[in-house]
């Protein structure tokens, strides 16, 4: 008989028509290279499916917290391309009214027209991640942080939500991790910040597990970590709050 | 007329119950375990912006976004290693970062490493189908390959694995003991 010992006991084992699975059992029991085949690719799936494993238990609560947050953000509230339009129109008028009555009297940087709060979304996401916002290495020198055992463990130069920053990756010798992004441009501020002082100061926020603090002054500087104590240590040793 | 909570709840109700599934997935996908987590997050954030389509098979439909997410990430994961600091930095990634660590983090499953060690068309055709138990029709359109070169690639992949364990002898026996007699 011609046949393709790989080709049957592959469509054996996954998929095959009842008749055509009773003749191949027949044609089993006296051709030895198909036996061998269906034993040891029937061997692989068991060990296979060995290898099962459930999600870790916090990760459904990390969903669940991660889309109700994306819910809340405009952008997926608003997703029709009318409710888009709508948005976009009165994004302009706004900033045309913005440009006129120069309505920025205070000290803190007015929220960057062009740098979209999405940003901030994929500070988190980048930090959750551990994901370097690009390829490019620092010019800039890292800043210290060995007062808090946290030591540099990556760095790159690139773009995080369409604004261009520089990321510092830290971690302390336990695992724990800190996350820079600094940007030549005010970050904007997070929806339901809370002030750290002044208008000038720093403004924090936490968001899906993740501690953010904008350091205060030009708040060009981005500081991120599930450690909610060791970012704001980190922060008062950067002079940022 | 339905509002955003609602929405985003219905996504919840009908999605959170394959985060086993991708989760096993995202497992075979990751370079590092730990990434594992983030990939399903970020699978679950893209679903939700596409929500508004209504899938009709979610689990195809959820395994199709991860493994597209699992991918971006592993390029990630290649220009991350890229740009990494050498020499003066005493705690790079680099030492933790490597598959044998990774697959240590994984419970020194020699069945996980073993999966390893398959190209990756293989360990995602038996990821899909031994694993997230997907038919070979589902996987081929999960992963854009003709179903038959899903079948050769899951059977390429069990024979491998097989032969690659075949060494263990606790698993050896385990499963000779399993094998079905011949008549």
């Amino acid at each position: 008989m011609n046949h393709d010992p790989e080709q049957l006991a592959a469509a054996y084992l996954t998929a095959m028509r009842p008749r055509a699975r009773r003749r191949f059992e027949e044609h089993l029991l006296e051709c030895e290279p198909c036996w061998q085949e269906v034993c040891l690719a029937r061997r692989g799936r068991q060990l296979a499916e060995a290898a099962q494993d459930l999600a870790p238990a916090q990760l459904r609560e990390d969903i669940r917290a991660a889309v109700t947050t994306a819910a809340a953000l405009p952008s997926a509230t608003a997703r029709s391309p009318r409710r888009i339009v709508a948005a976009a129109v009165i994004a302009v008028a706004v900033l045309a009214a913005a440009v006129v009555a120069r309505p920025w009297p205070h000290g803190r940087p007015a929220p960057d027209a062009a740098a979209p709060p999405a940003v901030i979304a994929a500070a988190v996401a980048g930090y959750r991640a551990s994901r370097l916002p690009g390829t490019a290495v620092p010019a800039e020198p890292a800043p210290t942080l060995t007062p808090l055992n946290l030591d540099l463990a990556g760095a790159a130069r690139g773009e995080l939500g369409g604004v261009a920053v520089t990321m510092f990756a830290y971690r302390t010798p336990s695992g724990a991790r800190l996350t820079i992004f600094r940007s030549s441009r005010p970050f904007p501020e997070a929806s339901e910040a809370r002030e750290l002082g002044g208008t000038d100061g720093a403004w924090t926020v936490r968001s899906s597990g993740v501690t953010i603090i904008c350091a205060q002054g030009t708040h060009t500087m981005l500081l991120l970590g599930s450690d909610a104590t060791l970012v704001r240590q980190a922060g008062a040793l950067l002079n940022a709050i | 007329m339905k509002g955003p909570a609602s929405d985003h709840e219905e996504f919840l109700q009908a999605t959170l119950c394959h985060a086993d599934l991708l989760h096993a997935l995202a497992a075979r996908l990751a370079p590092r375990p730990a990434d594992a987590a983030d990939i399903v997050q970020e699978t679950y954030l893209r679903a939700y912006a596409a929500w508004r389509r209504r899938p009709r098979d979610v689990a195809a439909w959820l395994a199709t976004i991860c493994l597209n997410v699992g991918r971006d990430e592993l390029r990630r994961h290649a220009r991350r290693d890229a740009v990494l600091y050498r020499g003066p930095v005493p705690d790079l990634p680099g030492r933790a970062d490597t598959a044998e660590a990774a697959l240590e983090r994984l419970g020194n499953s020699r069945v996980k490493a073993a999966l390893w060690t398959l190209p990756e068309g293989q360990r995602i055709a038996i990821t899909l189908m031994d694993l997230c138990g997907f038919t070979a029709a589902q996987v081929a359109a999960i992963t854009g390959a003709p179903r038959g070169t899903i079948l050769a690639r899951v059977h390429r992949g069990r024979k491998a694995l097989a032969l690659r364990l075949r060494e263990d002898r606790h698993l050896a026996t385990t499963f000779q003991a399993r094998d079905e007699p011949r008549s």
